[in-house]
């Protein structure tokens, strides 16, 4: 009964790490694709610094690739990459929600650097919330010894 | 519980997962067709984009005049409630953010080669550009830009 409940567990983790390897990925693509199209996507939140627009817009998106890969194929790296998804998710998550409160409407940018994509709206902070809370557990399985391959030995 | 040792080793291999990340995007950056420098004019972003667009701009001075005499129908991007709480006087409301549920009422005030000034919050706010080009894809070819918006009507003594 007791194993049962843990193999349940288990396979609730694993998709949750599969969904957001997979949502990561799908993100960081169209960014990659086009550098300045993000850039421009970053500058709309009015957030950053000018000087740190372009900045992010260059290293953002290969952190999400590579955590992304990672979580997905990488048991060296997964709690690692689980600790950086955590980490951007509740980054993304706070800048939504203080773009969304400020009133500034813009397109979000995650998975389109189209301007005219649909606007960030409090769907898109209950997603956000959502993948966050998925990260949280994602993160906290990670951290089950062993958790890395120097304490797996 | 996680010992001293697990949580140094974890945060060596997040370090290690960003820097490498870093390194991709650094040679991705140098062979990447579409590469944008490591630091973009983005506090002149909108004024260069119109000009690219090839839409005047007016400042503060001018839009004063403009506004005074009346020689311009005065258009407002920004959302209602903005607006509401204040706007450049004779402004016309025209939210680009809900521009489909507006047009058409503003579209009667105008005549192809009607003067237009566009405006929204200023700064990185861009949506009286996306406006004045949207304007000129429907046909109306005197349309201009104040970029510096709402915060620049403001901020002038």
């Amino acid at each position: 009964m007791g194993g049962c409940a843990v193999n349940w567990k288990n396979r609730i983790i694993l998709l949750f790490r599969i969904v957001l390897g997979i949502v990561f990925l799908c993100a960081a693509v169209p960014k990659i694709i086009s550098p300045y199209g993000f850039a421009e996507a970053v500058y709309r939140y009015q957030a950053a610094p000018y000087f740190m627009v372009n900045i992010t817009a260059i290293f953002l998106p290969w952190v999400e690739l590579v955590s992304g890969l990672c979580l997905l194929f990488s048991k060296t790296f997964r709690a690692a990459s689980s600790l950086v998804v955590l980490g951007l998710m509740i980054f993304f998550t706070a800048l939504v929600s203080v773009t969304v409160f400020r009133g500034i409407d813009i397109s979000c940018g995650c998975f389109s650097v189209n301007p005219d994509a649909a606007s960030i709206g409090w769907k898109k902070i209950a997603e956000n919330t959502l993948m966050t809370v998925m990260a949280v557990f994602v993160f906290l399985d990670a951290l089950k010894p062993p958790f890395t391959a120097h304490s797996a030995r | 519980m996680i010992s001293k040792d697990q949580i140094q080793d974890l945060l060596l291999r997040t370090a290690l997962l960003v820097a490498f990340s870093c390194l991709l995007a650094v040679i991705a950056l140098a062979v990447h067709p579409g590469r944008i420098p490591w630091i973009g004019d983005w506090a002149h972003h909108v004024e260069s984009m119109a000009l690219k667009e090839g839409i005047p701009l007016v400042g503060t001075p001018e839009m004063r005049r403009i506004a005074e005499a009346g020689s311009h129908l005065i258009l407002d991007a920004r959302p209602l409630a903005d607006y509401d709480a204040g706007h450049i006087p004779g402004a016309v409301p025209l939210p680009y953010d809900d521009l489909d549920a507006h047009y058409e009422q503003v579209r009667l005030m105008l005549v192809p080669a009607q003067p237009v000034v566009a405006y929204c919050s200023g700064g990185a706010c861009d949506d009286s550009l996306l406006l004045c080009v949207h304007l000129r894809k429907q046909g109306f070819t005197n349309v201009i830009l104040y970029a510096e918006g709402w915060a620049g009507w403001e901020d002038a003594p």
